[in-house]
C-alpha cells in the first residue's frame, strides 16, 4: 500500500483479485482473508469487482436444474436392468463352475494327477531307448534306400559314342538282365555293338542297392560314352 | 470494518456440510452394487442421474448429446463398479467418469459433427414452453427475465474454455469442494483454484461483452424507430 495517500497499489489489487475465488469460497488462509478484507476496505474498484463476482456466482448457482429427459431415464433403467441380469448370469455361471469343481473335478483330481505323474516318469525312463542310434563312420548311412553304384568298369572299350542301358542287379551287385530303351535304335539293330556291350557288362562290377543298410536287388540306368560312364539308380 | 468485510459474500459461500453418514451410505451402496443387488442400481440412478445430467449438459458444446453421454457414463459406472477401490468418494468417481465422457464427446463432436445440420428446432432436454409457464405464482415478466438471464449465463458458460467451465460448474453449480474438484479433474489444488478464478473471470468478461452488445443493439433499434 502506498504510504503517502493510503491508496492501494496495482500490485495489491492484482494480489487481492488473484485470491478472490479462494476468498469467496472460504478456502484461503485466515491471514490472506484479513489481507484481502483490509485491501477491500480501501479499494472501491476491487470491492466492485468482487461484488460482481459474488453476483455472478449467485446467478450461476441459481441456474435451474435441467430435467432428465424421460427417454434417458427409461434408457438408464433398462441399461441397469440389463447389466444386473448379465451380472446375475455371470454369478450363476460362477456357481456352476464351483459345483463342477466340487463334484466332478475333485474326485478325479488325485487319480488324474497320479496318472500324469506316472506317464511322465515312464516317458522319461523310456525316452533314451527311443532315441536313434549314433552311427560310427564306417556304418552305412541310415537312410531309407541307397541306389546301386558302379564300382568297376570292364576292361574293354565300347565302340560307340553314346549308348544308354537299363540294368537289373541282384543283391550281390551282379547284373541279372538288361534292356535297351526304345530310343537306342542303333543298338537295337547293330548286333556287333550289342555283343561288345554285353562283353563289357559281364566284367563290370556294381555295388548293390541297400534298403536300411541291407543289400537288395535294384535297377540301374547307365549311359556309356566314349569318354565317361553316367550311372542313374 | 475489516471483520465485516471478511464476511463479504460468505453468506452464500458456505456449502452444505457433507454428513458423516454419507460416506457410510456410499460404502453400503458400493458394496450392494458389487454384490449385484437390484435395488442398489435404483438408488444409484436416483442419486446421480440428475446431477450427472446437469453436469454433462453444461459441459458439452451441444446439449443435445447430453443424453447419449449420460448413458455412456452410467454404463461405465455399472461396468467398472467392481474395480472401484473406494480411494475417492463415489460422487467424485462418478463425476470424474462424467467429466471424461464429456471431454470424449466434445472431442468426437469437434472431429465429426461440425459439418452436420440438425433438423430438430428444439434441442432435446431443453425445457418446453409448458415447463416455462408452469409456475403460476410468479410474475410472467420476472419469469421471462429470469429465463433470459439463465440463457445468457448458459451461453456464457459455453463460450469459455472447457477446463475453466468444468471447474466453475463443479464449484458453483454442483457445489463440490476444491479437493473434490481436484479429484474429479485429476489436477492439483492450485490448478483448481486457478481454473475457478480464471473461469469466473472469463465468464464475467463474456457476459459483459454480451451485455454491451445487447445495449448497442437496443440503442440501434431505438434509433431506427426514431428515424421512422
Amino acid at each position: 500500500m502506498n504510504s503517502n495517500d493510503n491508496r492501494p497499489t496495482r500490485t495489491e489489487c492484482m494480489a487481492a483479485r488473484s485470491h478472490s475465488a479462494e476468498y469467496l469460497d472460504r478456502t484461503c488462509t485466515e491471514a490472506n482473508a484479513r489481507e484481502i478484507a483490509r485491501h477491500l476496505s480501501t479499494c472501491p474498484d476491487c470491492t466492485a469487482h468482487l461484488g460482481e463476482t459474488v453476483h455472478l456466482r449467485r446467478t450461476v448457482h441459481a441456474l435451474p436444474q435441467r430435467a432428465v429427459p424421460v427417454n434417458l431415464a427409461v434408457s438408464l433403467r433398462v441399461a441397469a436392468s440389463k447389466h444386473y441380469a448379465n451380472r446375475a448370469a455371470q454369478l450363476r455361471w460362477r456357481d456352476r463352475l464351483y459345483l463342477w469343481n466340487t463334484n466332478i473335478w475333485r474326485p478325479i483330481a488325485l487319480p488324474m494327477c497320479g496318472g500324469l505323474a506316472t506317464a511322465f516318469v515312464l516317458f522319461a525312463v523310456l525316452l533314451p531307448t527311443l532315441a536313434p542310434p549314433v552311427l560310427a563312420n564306417d556304418d552305412p548311412p541310415p537312410s531309407w534306400y541307397q541306389s546301386a553304384e558302379l564300382s568297376d568298369l570292364g576292361p574293354f572299350g565300347v565302340r560307340t559314342d553314346h549308348v544308354t542301358l537299363d540294368l537289373i542287379l541282384d543283391d550281390q551287385g551282379r547284373m541279372v538282365d538288361y534292356s535297351i530303351p526304345a530310343s537306342e535304335t542303333a543298338l537295337l539293330h547293330d548286333l556287333k555293338l550289342r555283343r561288345n556291350i554285353e562283353h563289357n557288362l559281364l566284367f563290370m562290377r556294381f555295388k548293390p542297392a541297400e534298403f536300411f543298410g541291407q543289400p537288395t536287388s535294384g535297377k540301374l540306368r547307365i549311359t556309356i560314352r566314349r569318354s565317361q560312364v553316367e550311372v542313374k539308380g | 470494518m475489516a471483520d465485516s468485510i471478511i464476511g463479504f459474500g460468505y453468506e452464500d459461500a458456505a456449502l452444505p456440510a457433507r454428513p458423516a453418514d454419507c460416506y457410510e451410505e456410499d460404502s453400503r451402496l458400493i458394496a450392494e452394487l458389487k454384490a449385484n443387488q437390484e435395488s442398489a442400481y435404483e438408488v444409484l440412478l436416483a442419486r446421480f442421474q440428475q446431477p450427472v445430467y446437469n453436469l454433462v449438459y453444461r459441459l458439452l458444446a451441444d446439449p443435445a448429446d447430453a443424453s447419449d453421454a449420460v448413458q455412456e457414463v452410467f454404463l461405465k459406472v455399472f461396468r467398472n463398479i467392481e474395480s472401484f477401490r473406494g480411494q475417492s468418494s463415489l460422487k467424485t468417481w462418478v463425476y470424474r467418469i462424467a467429466l471424461n465422457e464429456a471431454y470424449n464427446h466434445r472431442r468426437w463432436f469437434s472431429r465429426h459433427r461440425k459439418q452436420e445440420v440438425g433438423l430438430e428446432t428444439e434441442e432435446e432436454g431443453c425445457r418446453s414452453w409448458i415447463e416455462s409457464i408452469s409456475d403460476p405464482a410468479r410474475d410472467p415478466y420476472e419469469l421471462a427475465l429470469n429465463e433470459e438471464r439463465h440463457q445468457l449465463i448458459e451461453d456464457g458458460l459455453r463460450n469459455i474454455n472447457p477446463d475453466f467451465r468444468a471447474a466453475v460448474v463443479l464449484r458453483d453449480l454442483e457445489e463440490l469442494s476444491y479437493e473434490e474438484i481436484a479429484e474429479v479433474m485429476q489436477v492439483s489444488l492450485g490448478t483448481v483454484k486457478s481454473r475457478i478464478l480464471r473461469g469466473r473471470e472469463a465468464l464475467r468478461r463474456v457476459l459483459l461483452g454480451q451485455a454491451e452488445q445487447r445495449s448497442t443493439q437496443t440503442i440501434l433499434g431505438w434509433m431506427q424507430e426514431t428515424v421512422k
